[in-house]
């Protein structure tokens, strides 16, 4: 692809992760990459995708795995190990997330497989990179 | 086989799609709040599993089965399920998450009773004496941690070196309450240690700022 194409691309991404209602997430993505005035070049679009990935990696049950596998030598006094991670919401947040209580951290295995295909898109473009 | 760019599109398409059938945008629990604080608990798994291998801590969740972060940050309410730091059997440290402490311009100015915002700042993880309560004082903290699951900017940098100055003045180098990890001595009194983890490389680049006032930025990516 040459430099055309990637400002394609990266106005494509970003429209259409837009589109699919996750505008909150691409706004992110620009800010924590400071995009904000980006024309998409190869690095732009690099930039954006390993940013994606990693959501999608925190998003996961992997992590989650990965995260339970080093609290396990941890134990309470009476032996038990850690069975899980949850997140207490305040009481003056909780009108923002449904007046839940507790909100347990599992990860969806989905992202799992999602991430694996960001991983070969984004090989794509690095290998596009050392092609042109 | 070079990438072209319909070939992108499509691949790009099928992605999102399925990300958004997973992570549906009417949820009312943000995409945000869960990684961050998948983050933040990966983080604590890794302080906590360092403060086992290098100093010799035996780890103890007290309170729950379960390791309880929260939404928002606040006091320490002893009533919270908590990590202990045991030497020899006995508690010498605790582990707390989502915390604000009373800031040292709060100890200056003599304040009594509950710091107003401006006299109390967030720390996702802190390590203080056993049985502290309330909001922690700037004294009490051997350890505060920040968390970053975003890649890092100058501003998260601004901001920690703010922390940094409300924990404790510049010094020569003092000994901390550990032996070797996180640090032996920092060059701040009191002799606090304060780390910022990130997902992104760039965070190390401040370390030439970070290592004079104490103030280590540490790469940890999932």
């Amino acid at each position: 692809m040459d430099r055309r194409d990637y400002e394609e691309f990266y106005r494509h991404i970003r429209t259409a992760l837009q589109a699919s209602g996750h505008s909150e997430l691409d706004l992110r993505i620009v800010e924590s990459q400071r995009l904000y005035d980006a024309r998409g070049s190869r690095e732009d679009v690099e930039f954006y995708l390993e940013a994606l990935r990693q959501e999608l990696i925190l998003g996961s049950p992997g992590a989650l795995r990965q995260t339970m596998e080093h609290f396990r030598s941890v134990q309470s006094p009476s032996g038990q190990g850690v069975t899980g991670i949850v997140v207490d919401v305040q009481e003056q947040d909780r009108a923002s997330y449904g007046d839940l209580e507790t909100i347990d951290l599992v990860g969806s295995e989905e992202l799992d497989g999602l991430v694996a295909e960001v991983d070969e898109l984004l090989a794509r473009v690095r290998q596009d990179r050392v092609d042109g | 086989m070079s990438l072209s760019l319909a070939d992108a599109k499509t691949k790009v398409d099928a992605i999102l799609a399925k990300y958004a059938a997973v992570v549906k945008p009417t949820s009312v629990i943000a995409p945000s709040l869960t990684s961050g604080k998948m983050y933040e608990a990966w983080i604590l798994a890794v302080v906590l599993k360092r403060f086992e291998v290098v100093e010799g801590f035996r780890v103890q969740l007290v309170g729950s089965s379960k390791v309880h972060l929260k939404s928002s940050p606040g006091p320490i309410n002893r009533q919270y399920p908590r990590f202990e730091l045991l030497q020899g059997g006995v508690p010498a440290f605790e582990v707390w998450t989502d915390v604000e402490f009373a800031t040292l311009s709060y100890a200056v100015s003599h304040g009594l009773g509950k710091p107003l915002p401006a006299h109390r700042h967030e720390l996702d993880l802190v390590v203080v004496p056993v049985g502290t309560h309330g909001y922690p004082r700037h004294n009490q903290i051997a350890l505060g941690v920040e968390c970053k699951n975003t890649p890092f900017s100058k501003a998260m940098a601004r901001a920690a070196l703010g922390v940094r100055r409300e924990l404790s003045l510049l010094s020569s180098p003092m000994p901390t309450p550990f032996s070797a990890w996180p640090a032996s001595h920092v060059p701040a009194d009191p002799p606090s240690v304060l780390l910022v983890y990130s997902t992104h490389p760039a965070v190390e680049d401040y370390n030439t700022a970070g290592s004079i006032f104490g103030v280590r930025f540490v790469e940890e990516p999932m």
